[in-house]
């Protein structure tokens, strides 16, 4: 970032802000201490490739050379338990589950059980216990039960806000600021011109709030760039490892560390729809993945240990390699837990089996663990909401999917 | 007819109005709309051809080295540049805008990406060969140009499918992949809820087995080629009927089923009307183009003709948000700017849409909650004020934004602009009133 072009905008937010929107907001604290963030692998992971069940006898002949090197072995996977290993490209995240705050599950999904990316991800992000046009994301409503009061609490590092964030409680979204160079009565007059127009009013709004305080934690950002725009281009996040992705994840731990920051936050990584060239993909994407995480937790610091993260994907993927160095779309994938708050350092997983009359439908890892039963047990102990509640409201008609216990440590 | 009227033919279902264009719209506005998609298709200018595109792919194939490959790959990049420059020109510059709209719409309809890189000298080949000269004809010439196109061949990896019980399948270790049978009813005919099963998915795949882009050692000129060898033998059972193995034909008549199947009308004109009349599409529209597209035998002119006689679509408040592709061309086109070059791509880049880089086979989302939100919102405010000084903008914002969108402003966008502190910022403030980011 160029300082003094940025030292020379510092009027216009703060100006621009202290107009449109009610003081309060600028100084309100949130409701909760305890960070959570939603990490969304959008295209669906390929569960078995991540987290290698490398102990069933199944595996290797439904895989083939999908399935990475043994442990042991040159670039090979890194043991987890004895059963499952995680991919090498997940290496770095060994050492968080040594020290108890990486939590992988295995065999686990929505309800969703075709096969359709858009209707997946579509029950993912509303929570909703079957496509019934629900159009506001669990995010949202969890917001709504903690009272969240300022935009700022619910957050998406992203252009667009995911549907899992949408909803009636105000959130907002944030990337890297670019320099603008805006006169400084001018944001004023926009949000004149959109007085009467309530849709564009509150999106604007909420664009000068965390722009400007976005602008005060872009400074502290310590990440390295490495090289190009600070802003990724649609879609560019299908090579998360590069470095204004891992500056955006910094700067996300920052907005939560910060007192006055975000409480529930939600991240997007695309690209997983691994088709073809399966191995050559996620060897990056994992990897990217990883660091991303690592990058999330350095600018969370001493926040992290009140921080629980959960990284989701739509669906997994077939069982057997496809025909063309790929997996097609699935059902059961993994879910992973992490953070400081997380009561992590083993395995989850009610494991079906591969053998054929085990997959579900003949071709899939079986899911075993609902995925809403895990978002449960995290927001029962570990934001403090009644089960309820959960069970209503933020996963509607989800009474029999249980949360599941001790994800989180007690406080 | 009035100055509304031609105001909403020449904004919704085009790309914005040009000074002074209202004027000579007002006498018929619906005619002008009627004989857009009544001529034939212009032809698009100077772009490559998909031979050429396939041409490189096969030059880069077979380069021995990273050293030779290189020039190929620079003139791919160059493909990939240079159409993503005209996909925004043919908007801006377009004299029939509505249907260059539908071409658009249809592109994205049938969303190729370059984020699969066998795509990337495809983008003008594809939307020149495969979708242009079809986007006001028959629906299954349309979706027959797009399914036998490289760009998405590649796109959903039938370039790599083969039929496990083929003779290459068996020589070659290589098998079945449903990326294409599984989009091409989900997202491009049928739709997620019309009537298709898992097995249908995979039936679809098997039959388009073999269904592959020209190679090097095919005959000169062939885009698409039917690879017997590739194909999977035997019966298939496909929405509840048997196809006997009979090589490309099958894939024919699949298509044909897909095509003429209740399904994929309701599916299509479902996303015509949401994305020229509201995102929560007005049911009496639905089923109007519904019908028109059944009774017709999917004429895609008779169906935008429906579309245009809808009285839905003529209601005066605005229900749709303006995408960044919209609103650039929209802006470029209030400036009567004859020729936006690469800065238009990289404007529309930072408003949130990277031309031919849609996030997903399901293409660019079409919904005001898709692209309302604060950062984007953000951008728009910024840009407006930033582009101003580039648009030859010595005009004063109130008669300026009027001339455009007719005699319909609200008091509010009035008050605003008239108090504009600066000629620049009220220019600024025209782009970004409610009024000019809708549609």
């Amino acid at each position: 970032m160029d300082l003094t072009r940025r030292h020379l905008l510092g009027g216009f937010a703060a100006t621009a802000a202290a107009t449109v929107l009610p003081a309060r907001l600028l100084l309100a604290k949130a409701p909760i201490e305890q960070r959570f963030v939603l990490i969304i692998l959008r295209g669906a992971l390929d569960g078995l490739a991540a987290m290698p069940p490398y102990a069933d006898p199944d595996l290797a002949a439904l895989r083939g050379a999908l399935v990475p090197p043994a442990p042991g072995q040159d670039g090979g996977m890194v043991d987890l338990d004895g059963r499952f290993a995680l991919h090498p490209g997940l290496a770095p995240l060994k050492d968080w589950y040594e020290e108890g705050s990486f939590l992988p599950l295995h065999a686990v999904a929505s309800p969703y059980r075709d096969r359709s990316h858009f209707d997946g991800q579509d029950l993912l992000e509303t929570g909703a216990a079957r496509l019934d046009g629900t159009r506001d994301g669990w995010l949202n409503r969890t917001l709504g039960l903690i009272g969240a009061t300022d935009r700022r609490f619910g957050i998406a590092f992203a252009e667009e806000i995911p549907l899992v964030l949408r909803g009636t409680t105000p959130v907002t979204s944030w990337l890297p600021d670019k320099p603008a160079g805006l006169p400084p009565g001018f944001p004023d007059l926009v949000a004149r011109l959109y007085d009467r127009d309530p849709a564009l009013h509150a999106a604007y709004a909420s664009g000068l709030d965390t722009t400007a305080f976005g602008r005060q934690i872009q400074g502290m950002v310590q990440t390295a760039s490495a090289s190009g725009p600070a802003m990724p281009a649609q879609g560019a996040m299908a090579a998360p490892a590069a470095g204004a992705d891992l500056q955006l994840a910094e700067a996300a731990g920052r907005f939560l560390a910060d007192p006055t920051g975000s409480r529930i936050a939600v991240m997007e990584l695309y690209g997983w729809d691994t088709h073809v060239q399966q191995v050559k993909r996620l060897d990056r994407l994992l990897a990217g993945y990883a660091a991303t995480l690592q990058a999330l937790r350095a600018g969370l610091g001493d926040a992290w240990t009140q921080t629980a993260i959960l990284t989701a994907t739509e669906f997994g993927r077939t069982a057997a390699a496809n025909g063309s160095g790929g997996t097609d779309h699935g059902t059961g994938s993994v879910a992973f837990l992490a953070g400081g708050a997380v009561h992590g350092g083993r395995v989850l997983a009610d494991w079906p089996g591969l053998s054929g009359d085990k997959l579900y439908q003949g071709r899939d890892l079986a899911p075993t663990t609902d995925l809403r039963a895990v978002a449960k047990g995290v927001f029962r102990d570990h934001l403090g909401l009644p089960q309820d509640a959960l069970d209503r409201i933020v996963f509607p008609g989800s009474a029999d999917a249980a949360p599941m216990r001790e994800l989180v440590r007690k406080a | 007819m009035s100055l509304v009227e031609a105001a909403i033919a020449v904004n919704r279902f085009g790309f914005g109005a040009r000074p002074g264009q209202l004027d000579t719209l007002a006498d018929n506005p619906w005619d002008w709309l009627r004989a857009q998609i009544r001529q034939p298709a212009a032809p698009a200018g100077d772009l490559p051809l998909t031979r050429a595109g396939l041409d490189i792919l096969i030059a880069v194939q077979k380069a021995p080295d990273e050293e030779s490959r290189k020039p190929h790959q620079e003139e791919a990049r160059a493909l990939r540049d240079r159409d993503r420059v005209a996909h925004v020109q043919t908007a801006v510059a377009s004299d029939t805008p509505f249907r260059e709209r539908l071409v658009k719409f249809w592109t994205n309809h049938f969303t190729v990406s370059y984020a699969q890189s066998y795509v990337v000298p495809f983008g003008g080949a594809y939307e020149n060969e495969a979708i242009r000269p079809y986007a006001t004809g028959r629906f299954r010439d349309l979706l027959g140009a797009v399914v036998k196109h490289p760009a998405m061949l590649f796109y959903l990896d039938n370039a790599r499918s083969v039929g496990p019980n083929s003779k290459g399948g068996k020589q070659a270790g290589l098998g079945l992949n449903e990326n294409l049978g599984r989009e091409l009813m989900e997202l491009h005919t049928l739709g997620v809820d019309g009537g298709y099963t898992q097995a249908d998915v995979r039936a679809l795949a098997m039959i388009l087995t073999g269904w592959t882009p020209g190679r090097a050692k095919d005959p000169p000129g062939t885009v698409f080629a039917f690879r017997p060898g590739g194909h999977e033998p035997g019966p298939k059972t496909f929405l509840g009927r048997t196809y006997r193995d009979s090589g490309q034909a099958e894939g024919e008549v699949a298509l044909d089923a897909l095509a003429a199947h209740p399904s994929t009308a309701r599916h299509i004109a479902t996303r015509l009307v949401r994305h020229f009349i509201a995102d929560d599409p007005p049911k009496p529209a639905v089923d109007r183009l519904a019908k028109t597209f059944l009774d017709t035998g999917g004429d895609l002119a008779a169906v935008s003709e429906a579309l245009i006689d809808s009285p839905e679509a003529w209601q005066p408040e605005r229900r749709k948000f303006k995408s960044p592709l919209d609103f650039v061309v929209s802006t470029a086109r209030g400036f009567d700017l004859g020729d936006v070059g690469p800065a238009a791509v990289n404007w529309t880049r930072r408003l949130g849409q990277q031309i031919y880089n849609a996030p997903s086979p399901q293409g660019w989302p079409d919904r005001e909650s898709d692209w309302l939100a604060p950062e984007l919102v953000m951008e728009r405010m910024e840009w407006s004020y930033q582009v101003i000084p580039r648009l030859v903008a010595d005009q004063s914002p109130l008669p300026f934004v009027e001339a455009l969108l007719g005699p319909t402003l609200s008091e509010q966008t009035r008050g605003v602009l008239r108090g504009a502190p600066s000629q620049r910022e009220g220019m600024a403030l025209a782009l970004l009133s409610p009024e000019f980011q809708r549609r």
